[in-house]
């Protein structure tokens, strides 16, 4: 299957995805660490279960937006059954592309008076 | 967490296709042992949420797999075929006694379903409980990699055996005392 390699091929991103990027922005991770870390991003609002999860990663695996390493922290405390995730060079710059767009989206939405007011009221 | 919530979650897991299994299987179950751990939820709300996610999400899986794609075709043709099979050597001796309870008793208060026909719920019930175990057993029997013929056959067997389950429940509710039955004077 080929891949498309256009940065905007890949715009907008679903949510879901977006948010399994940031997660790896910092780093790689195995599946918990990244669910947790969608959860704690999204303030709790986000709650992925393991299919949701899984499934994002095997596509985002496919389309070449992440990869899994072969390094592991330490195998002797680590499970085997743990895989760790990063973002390759093409989601990086596919996760930058999404959020120049968000940016641009939510500074429209301010300029029409929906974010919040100087003053911090809405 | 238990050994047993392990094994529905196992059990869980068959609704994504085998590759998809193969590939993060032990992963999927590795996160819910590391949510058990760190979370502290209930186990049996943790295997709701899975159960949520994975009818959500398994079918989308399925269908992006050409090969499956061919098998939930031919589960929908094969289960619309049986449905009417079904429903014509069932439902219409079934109609034909209603009728003609309601020209041999002929009263508003009798219920339309005749009562002998409503006795067999247990009958009813005994088959659907036998075609989910064998649904649930077929994954078992195969080592859990279903190829398309077993995964038909589970499928139809767990239809079958809701169906069989949600027809005794409807008989079962719609007996009633037999005094409520009996003609008027």
């Amino acid at each position: 299957m080929s891949r498309p390699q256009q940065v905007e091929d890949f715009l907008p991103l679903p949510a879901s995805v977006m948010h399994i990027v940031v997660a790896l922005a910092d780093g790689e991770k195995h599946g918990y660490a990244i669910l947790r870390d969608v959860t704690e991003l999204s303030g709790g609002a986000v709650r992925m279960g393991s299919g949701t999860l899984y499934g994002s990663i095997k596509r985002m695996v496919d389309q070449g937006l992440i990869e899994e390493t072969d390094e592991r922290p330490d195998p002797a405390v680590d499970d085997q059954r743990r895989r760790y995730y990063r973002l390759t060079v093409l989601g990086q710059r596919v996760g930058a592309a999404e959020h120049r767009r968000l940016e641009a989206l939510v500074d429209a939405a301010r300029l029409r008076q929906l974010g919040p007011r100087p003053g911090g009221a809405w | 967490m238990s050994a047993t919530a392990l094994r529905v979650y196992r059990l869980l897991l068959v609704l994504y296709p085998a590759e998809f299994r193969r590939r993060y299987g032990d992963e999927m179950i590795q996160l819910l042992i590391d949510r058990h751990r760190h979370e502290q939820r209930p186990t049996a709300l943790a295997l709701l949420h899975e159960t949520v996610d994975a009818v959500r999400t398994a079918p989308r899986m399925r269908w992006e797999s050409p090969m499956n794609r061919t098998v939930i075709i031919t589960i929908a043709a094969t289960v619309a075929i049986a449905a009417a099979l079904v429903a014509n050597v069932l439902l219409l001796p079934l109609g034909l006694a209603a009728i003609a309870a309601w020209f041999a008793w002929g009263r508003p208060a009798r219920p339309i379903a005749p009562a002998g026909p409503t006795g067999h719920w247990v009958g009813w019930l005994a088959g659907g409980v036998v075609a989910i175990a064998g649904a649930v057993m077929i994954p078992a029997v195969d080592g859990g990699e279903l190829s398309g013929f077993w995964w038909t056959m589970a499928a139809l067997a767990l239809l079958s055996g809701i169906a069989m389950t949600i027809t005794a429940l409807v008989l079962a509710t719609s007996q009633r005392p037999h005094g409520l039955a009996s003609p008027r004077h």
